[in-house]
């Protein structure tokens, strides 16, 4: 994990990687798919949590359907809706800034301002 | 141009072959991400926030009308319609699958170009003189000595594994244009007082997180000695650069901790032995084979100035503009150097889309002798223009939006990706200069303010030259907050220098404000139109900038 990838100690987590098949960032989902869409990644407030989400992520790994997963601060808004609270992982979920036609804002998902 | 021979083109498609078959394998679950990714790399392709993302190499950043097209056609079929010019003169795909990946690189092979040493800790693109071979006072053209580097550094077994990646830049003028000074080798086309052509060496210049001015190791190199010299320095360098520590291991960190003058002592040694054993020099008449490649094109002089020349300006206010700032005197009289503008005011900075792409394609088969150039200000530049074709030209680059009269002015600045795609970013690069060029965009007051480069990274990685900005500006993260850094007083030119750090770092709104702040105290303090913001700041300081920017600091100490 790169100094850019890391959480802070504790607290709500997701679990993100790239796609292996075109770098797309996807998210694991409650029933255990993965999934593009931000707002339905499953999220996990304790230790124990945490360590399932990892343990998934490296059986993705295995299985070659995701690329270097790790774990994201979140946070829910009003709607109970997920959504990660670091600037570099809203931009992954939405989509570069300056295109708002391209990447995932485009297609209507994880529709969080970048900060 | 240069032709691949036979050689290089069985290389290239073998290795695209290859490629072919490692991701296969990766996809197939045969190859881990582990044992992958060096490979991928290796072919210029890297993993990014959103997507994969392709390096394509552009050497010395010259490309024909045909290769054009081909990366227009591969934006607009594996890509989202469009590609970014970067700062080592190279393009980078956003958007391409890894799927996709090796029939990208075989489409680039039909055209002579390809991925390789885009990445790694290799010997990488040699940039040069984006008016190499078309500007006056020329030695020589830059792009011989680069693509005889190019022929050497491909592949090279010894050089594959150096302690951090290398970069050489090559300028056949002494006006600077290739910002020689910042590369772990720089290479200054001279003659001595003999009237030979060789070149001055420096080394040890770089960005980064420890930036540095070459010093030079070499005042004069005898041309036919290059290849013998640059191996020299890339030998003692392989031995000696610090491999234990990343950050330390560019020979520009060698060379501070060696000394010039020591290191100097060690690659002549080196220099010597070489000799004695074999040598890699190049013999005249494969030197001279490269560099008819590159043979000036058969311009016939015109007068100085043409009639039609003359009166287009005198009736398109928009044309004269664009002719005062993105148009140079060629060494062929009646010709002209022209920079397209990929900095449109609130544009993302060296982007093109494909249909652009196609059109500059065009108009280098029509206008420029099949032949444009990429900046590593991340502009583009047709070298051989008629100037009777000037006016037909800049309207249809005025159709399509490619006509920004604003070459070298606060609205041309240099952005990397940042945060908006690049996994190791900070902070965003691009809406910052989005902001800037907004807010700089009237003309009049872009001519007022003269010559003013503005340079922004993501993160201090560099890739936008931050360092060398006029103004620079790095994005910082503070408690997932983005800050921007402001330096003053940088340059990439002849006379090159690092920027230093003006204060305290401002928010993303703060730093646009901040940025006008610093242009209109120089407005104010300059003592006239003709003193440039860089010789202002060399004679004021930065206290007057200070004081306009942290008045409460100032009022308070
Ligand atoms: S300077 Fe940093 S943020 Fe910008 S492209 Fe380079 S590595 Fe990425």
């Amino acid at each position: 994990m790169s100094e850019k990838t890391r959480s802070k100690k504790g607290g709500d987590k997701a679990l993100t990687a790239n796609r292996l098949t075109d770098g797309v960032a996807i998210f694991l989902a409650t029933d255990g798919s993965w999934v593009e869409d931000a707002r339905e990644a499953r999220v996990e407030g304790d230790d124990a949590g945490h360590a399932a989400l990892e343990a998934a992520g490296a059986e993705a790994e295995a299985a070659g359907i995701a690329v270097g997963p790790y774990l994201i601060d979140v946070a829910r808004d009003a709607d109970g809706a997920v959504h990660p609270t670091r600037n570099r992982e809203v931009i992954r979920a939405r989509g570069p800034s300056t295109h708002p036609h391209h990447g995932k804002q485009a297609e209507g998902l994880s529709g969080q301002e970048a900060a | 141009m240069y032709r691949y021979d036979e050689f290089d083109a069985t290389f290239v498609h073998e290795r695209v072959e290859q490629f072919r078959d490692q991701v296969a394998r990766r996809l197939s679950g045969e190859l881990t991400e582990e044992e992958f990714k060096p490979l991928r790399l290796m072919n210029g392709l890297y993993l990014q926030l959103h997507a994969y993302m392709l390096r394509v190499a552009i050497p010395y950043g010259t490309l024909s009308g045909t290769q054009m097209r081909r990366l227009a056609h591969i934006a607009r079929t594996y890509d989202k319609g469009f590609g970014h010019f970067t700062t080592r003169q190279n393009i980078q795909y956003n958007w391409p699958t890894l799927e996709d990946a090796p029939r990208i690189l075989e489409e680039l092979a039909e055209v002579e170009m390809h991925a390789i040493q885009t990445s790694g800790n290799c010997i990488r693109n040699t940039t040069a003189d984006p008016y190499a071979g078309a500007i006056k006072d020329e030695v020589e053209d830059p792009r011989i000595a680069s693509e005889v580097i190019r022929q050497w550094s491909s592949l090279h077994p010894e050089f594959s594994f150096l302690p951090r990646k290398f970069k050489i830049a090559v300028t056949g003028t002494t006006h600077d244009r290739a910002a020689v000074k910042v590369h772990d080798i720089g290479l200054v086309i001279k003659r001595n007082a003999a009237g030979e052509v060789g070149f001055e060496v420096l080394v040890g210049g770089g960005q980064g997180r420890t930036p540095m001015i070459a010093k030079t190791i070499r005042d004069f190199l005898p041309k036919q000695y290059l290849l013998s010299y640059l191996e020299a320095i890339l030998r003692v360098y392989n031995m000696l650069g610090r491999r234990d520590n990343k950050y330390k291991a560019r020979i520009k960190i060698l060379v501070h901790e060696t000394g010039i003058e020591e290191l100097s002592r060690l690659v002549e040694a080196e220099w010597e032995s070489l000799s004695r054993e074999t040598t890699v020099d190049l013999p005249r008449a494969e030197y001279e084979r490269i560099a008819a490649y590159f043979e000036p094109p058969d311009l016939a002089p015109a007068e100085a100035s043409s009639a039609a020349f003359e009166a287009a300006q005198q009736e398109d206010r928009d044309f004269r503009h664009w002719v005062r700032t993105n148009v140079k005197e060629h060494k062929v009289d009646g010709y002209a150097v022209v920079d397209i503008s990929l900095k449109p005011i609130g544009g993302v900075p060296g982007d093109a889309t494909a249909d652009q792409m196609d059109l500059v394609a065009d108009l280098a088969e029509r206008y420029s002798q099949d032949e444009l150039r990429v900046t590593h200000g991340q502009n583009l530049v047709l070298a051989h223009v008629a100037k009777d074709d000037l006016h037909a030209l800049f309207k249809e680059l005025a159709g399509a939006g490619l006509a920004t009269a604003n070459s070298r002015l606060v609205s041309d600045i240099i952005a990397c990706p940042g945060l908006d795609y690049c996994a190791l970013a900070n902070a965003r690069s691009i809406p910052i200069a989005q902001d800037i060029s907004r807010r700089f965009d009237s003309l009049d007051r872009q001519f007022d303010i003269g010559p003013l480069e503005i340079k922004i990274s993501g993160c201090i990685n560099a890739c936008g030259h931050h360092h060398v900005g006029h103004i620079g500006i790095l994005g910082v993260d503070r408690k997932g907050t983005e800050y921007y850094q402001l330096t003053l007083g940088g340059r990439a030119d002849e006379n090159a220098a690092i920027g230093k750090i003006l204060g305290p770092a401002f928010d993303a709104d703060g730093v646009v404000d901040a940025v006008e702040t610093i242009v209109d105290t120089y407005l104010e303090e300059r003592r006239g139109p003709d003193e440039t913001f860089l010789d202002a700041v060399e004679r004021l300081g930065f206290q007057p900038f200070k004081d306009r920017l942290y008045p409460q600091k100032q009022a308070a100490a």
